[in-house]
């Protein structure tokens, strides 16, 4: 028998022939596979999960089935997970095996690619957040905040125990927040909006001496630009608490950037780059101060030389890392999302300096003409508040899920935030069916 | 095999940086839509043409290794090949979707999520499984942070975690960040865990012992049912770290060796590819009294919709709240047109919460349920019969030291005199990637070996070759390696003196 143990109702992706797989058991001295294993039998299964092995065609086939059950809607939709068109060559290029399948770089002689393409991303992030120091992934945004609050825990210049964050803030977010800074000794506390931007009074008088850790976002969570990070930045130094921005790379393309309003952290949803929609899954920014270098969470590439003088990269202080401090690293991050931060930096790198700003004003413009456009019909308040948006902003309107239901059944998909509140994202992938939308908006709200 | 990568660039560097090949400031506010305090003065990144851009991506693949150029046979890492055909289900348009649609309408994405969570709990022997965590380390930690749930809602104060020193790195930060004192526990004199110690660790104050089983070093805990037992009785739980469970595929279930939450590294066990370091996806298991404390929300089927039978349903241990994540829009889709069972988001009663700001890594997470419907029982059978019977005909090819034994999926050989990461360089010039090194430290210079399932009887001798040309090299030769790579020997000592992590950094410094 030479078939393969695909032909033979084994792995389809295990080469050995038949005759090799005896081979290798002749010379280890054992009759069968089952034999090299040392399980006692008190807790030996027999194999039997009920699965079929099933040919490639027809698990493409099934697969393609399921999906198709979901609705076709054009979404308006954000919050926190933003789609822009990715260029053809972005998927092309990631796609090479040789960084699909590729793994972490523990030997950079023969990864010097990946590294290379790491260093890029984190040049790229430096240069967005204005801080010198970028790491090369998180897992996304809300791992990234728990993170920076976490790193507030460690450093010595904060000494107080409240972590400020906004009570507008996005429920998966605060979630994860809450469940990283459980084992710490670093309570959670919120801070309200007005207009959907930080109340400026109501911080102020929540800032205290007992705070180590504020966090501001930009845009918020409604799509509004916040207008006095400079002065939340103020108040978070004035109490020696530690200064974090959210925010996201087309975003900060065009806004100010974190450093010049005093961030000592930014996060975010690096994924606005590069990451098509894709349920959720994201790629967490990390960018922080010098000073907190050998508190960062998570892989750091640095520049180095091989024994030829030539420039080579390498992963670095690891001393951090859990392989080496365990119970004393920095965090207990291992896998990251190295491959979503390598195609947001082909991503960038292909729309340039002015093809993020130009992206970025769009998602001011079209935002705001969305805005004007819904609140010219009766009925609707468009946006709520008397900011400046960033792809996203907030609808008053009578019966909020009444409205959504209706915009469903036409084919879109808006948030729903309260009984009288939606929210509506516009992007360059969403941009053309706008008009449509307000139609739609029209028919359900008339 | 002899093996030359590609190198690109001059005498004295590599394929220059983006930043090098064009770079362009401007100031954004310049005729901006919005006010000037509002923008930032200045930005300055590289633009380049697709065709610029094409060639920098593809120089810089053509200067990486992967498992598709070769073996990649790092122990505890388990890299296997990726099929094709995950990927390709994985860019199925439909699939592309927000995390905030109304669960009515992404009926596709709620089945397959389903589906895995139904495979994983019965391939794990578990009752329920949480698809949240994106990756293995965020398993541990949802997993712990499940345990200390439980506990607390019992009204139990415990604050120990037991882990075995072989154990992964990331067990002891997990359990730290989790707010538990971590007491180790040191190995056997066989390599397994040492009974004896652990009946001296195990107290009032566990909360939880993580153990990887085959661990670290391929050897199989075959205690395992007096070890369970043990932390029972104290009132603790016991954690499986998925990280081998490869060698365990239709031969062994965690659930039935006693453990009561478990992570799964899909990515490792089911194939998906690593990306360079990641993405992963490291889905929970537990038994059905910690299933209540799972990251909220989960997904079951619609009682009583479509397909839905009781056997279906047997071993999803649900319960609790529906989440509020559809608002009732009084249309809804209670009939499937095609009869199709139809799925629900619900919360778990006294659920821990997020553990990811949306769903987790679903692009991970399809390959995984593709990669487990394609090898069915008899290739998850196969994997771990091929991986098993690798690790140890490679052993057997070695002429270093590989103590201890039988082995499953790996083994750790010790160099012995050798120091183990000079053997690896030297390995980097035969067309394979080299071992773990240096770890776990019960074996001296450790080299950590985990050939998986994907190497053939030739690919193994290949790999043998290697070690063993390396392991009999001079120190002088070693020193000199690697010699074919597109980097030699990289000054790993200097990179951490003088940290330079942007190209910002390296202004003024070439």
């Amino acid at each position: 028998m030479s078939g393969r143990s695909a032909g033979t109702g084994g792995s389809p992706f295990a080469p050995h022939t038949a005759d090799e797989t005896a081979a290798m058991l002749d010379a280890l001295g054992v009759d069968d596979e089952a034999d090299l294993f040392d399980i006692p039998e008190a807790v030996a299964f027999d194999g039997e999960f009920g699965i079929p092995q099933r040919g490639e065609r027809a698990v493409v086939g099934d697969l393609r089935e399921t999906f198709a059950r979901n609705d076709d809607l054009t979404e308006f939709l954000g919050r926190g997970h933003y789609s822009h068109y990715v260029p053809a060559v972005v998927d092309d290029l990631s796609s090479r095996s040789e960084f699909l399948t590729s793994y972490t770089q523990y030997q950079p002689e023969i990864t010097q690619g990946f590294l290379q393409a790491l260093f890029e991303y984190q040049s790229i992030l430096v240069e967005l957040t204005g801080l010198p120091i970028a790491n090369c992934s998180m897992y996304d945004a809300a791992a990234a905040l728990a993170e920076a609050a976490l790193l507030s825990d460690r450093v010595r210049s904060t000494t107080g125990s409240t972590v400020l964050v906004p009570a507008d803030l996005r429920d998966g977010k605060r979630g994860t927040l809450d469940n990283y800074v459980d084992g710490s000794d670093l309570t959670v506390e919120t801070y309200p909006y007005a207009d959907n931007t930080a109340d400026l009074d109501a911080l102020a008088d929540a800032v205290d001496g007992d705070t180590a850790f504020v966090y501001a976002e930009s845009p918020t969570v409604t799509g509004a630009i916040e207008p006095e990070l400079a002065a939340i930045g103020d108040l978070a130094d004035e109490h020696d608490a530690l200064f974090c921005v959210g925010s996201d790379p087309v975003a900060l393309s065009l806004l100010e950037e974190p450093a010049s309003v005093g961030a000592d952290v930014v996060v975010g949803e690096a994924g606005a780059l590069g990451l098509p929609a894709s349920y959720g899954m994201g790629l967490g920014l990390f960018a922080c101060k010098e000073e907190f270098l050998r508190q960062v969470p998570g892989r750091l590439v640095g520049k180095s030389e091989d024994a030829e003088d030539r420039r080579a990269f390498t992963l670095t202080l690891q001393t951090r890392e859990q392989h080496i401090r365990k119970e004393r690293a920095t965090s207990n991050i291992c896998t990251n999302q190295a491959w979503v931060a390598l195609r947001a930096a082909m991503h960038a790198a292909y729309l340039g300096p002015e093809g993020l700003v130009g992206l970025a004003e769009d998602c001011v413009r079209d935002a705001a003409s969305v805005a004007a456009s819904l609140d010219a019909l009766d009925g609707v308040t468009a946006p709520l508040d008397d900011r400046h948006h960033f792809r996203e902003f907030s609808v008053g309107v009578e019966d909020a899920p009444g409205v959504a239901a209706g915009l469903e059944d036409r084919g879109f998909a808006v948030h729903v935030l309260d009984d009288e509140t939606l929210q509506v994202c516009v992007t360059d992938l969403n941009v053309d069916a706008a008009d449509d939308l307000v139609a739609a908006f029209a028919e359900v709200t008339a | 095999m002899n093996y030359d990568q590609a190198r690109y660039g001059d005498e004295t560097r590599n394929e220059p940086l983006l930043s090098e090949k064009n770079a362009t400031a401007l100031d954004p506010g310049e005729g901006s839509a919005l006010p000037d305090d509002l923008t930032r003065d200045s930005l300055e990144l590289p633009g380049l043409s697709e065709p610029e851009l094409a060639r920098h991506y593809t120089r810089l693949s053509q200067m990486n290794w992967s498992v598709e150029a070769g073996p990649y046979p790092l122990g505890s890492c388990t890299m296997k090949y990726n099929p094709s055909f995950a990927d390709a289900v994985a860019a199925d348009p439909n699939a592309a979707v927000h995390p905030d649609r109304d669960p009515e309408t992404v009926q596709g994405n709620l089945e397959l999520l389903h589906g895995l969570q139904e495979y994983l709990a019965t391939i794990g022997g578990m009752d329920a499984v949480t698809l949240q965590p994106p990756a293995g380390a965020a398993g541990e930690f949802t997993g712990i942070a499940v345990a200390k749930a439980y506990h607390e809602h019992h009204g139990n104060d415990r604050s120990e975690v037991i882990i075995p020193a072989s154990a992964h790195g990331t067990n002891f930060a997990t359990a730290a960040m989790a707010g538990y004192d971590v007491v180790e526990l040191p190995s056997g004199e066989d390599g397994r865990v040492d009974v004896e110690a652990l009946e001296a660790a195990v107290s009032e104050d566990t909360a939880a012992l993580m153990l990887t089983n085959p661990n670290t070093v391929g050897l199989f805990e075959r205690d395992i049912v007096e070890i369970a037992d043990m932390v029972h009785d104290a009132g603790g739980l016991l954690y499986y770290d998925g990280a081998n469970l490869n060698a365990l595929l239709g031969r062994a279930r965690p659930g039935d060796m006693g453990f009561d939450i478990m992570h799964y590294n899909v990515h490792k066990t089911f194939a998906t590819p690593h990306g360079g370091g990641g993405p992963g996806a490291g889905p929970v298991g537990v038994v059905e009294e910690l299933s209540e404390f799972l990251p909220r929300p989960r997904v079951r089927e619609v009682p009583g919709s479509g397909g839905a039978t009781d056997a279906d349903t047997a071993t999803a241990a649900d319960g609790g709240e529906l989440a509020d994540h559809s608002h009732d829009r009084g249309h809804g889709h209670a009939d499937d047109a095609d009869g199709d069972t139809e799925y629900e988001l619900f919360d778990p009663e006294h659920s821990i919460g997020k553990v990811h700001g949306f769903s987790g890594n679903w692009l991970v997470l399809i390959r995984a349920y593709a990669y487990i419907r394609r090898l069915g029982d008899e290739g998850l059978l196969d994997a771990s019969a091929k991986a098993t019977l690798n690790a140890n005909y490679l052993a057997s090819l070695l002429d270093m030291d590989v103590p201890y034994g039988p082995f499953h999926h790996e083994f750790a050989a010790t160099a012995g005199e050798r120091d183990a990461a000079d053997v690896a360089k030297g390995m980097l010039d035969y067309g394979v990637h080299p071992p773990t090194t240096k770890w776990p430290e019960m074996v001296p210079e450790a080299m950590l070996t985990e050939p998986t399932e994907v190497e053939n009887k030739r690919s193994l001798e290949d790999l043998a070759h290697a070690f063993n040309e390396a392991f009999a090299d001079t120190d002088e030769e070693l020193d000199a390696a690697p010699t074919k790579t597109a980097s030699r020997r990289v000054d790993q000592t200097s990179a951490a003196r003088n940290p330079r992590l942007s190209w910002h950094a390296l202004e003024g410094d070439e």
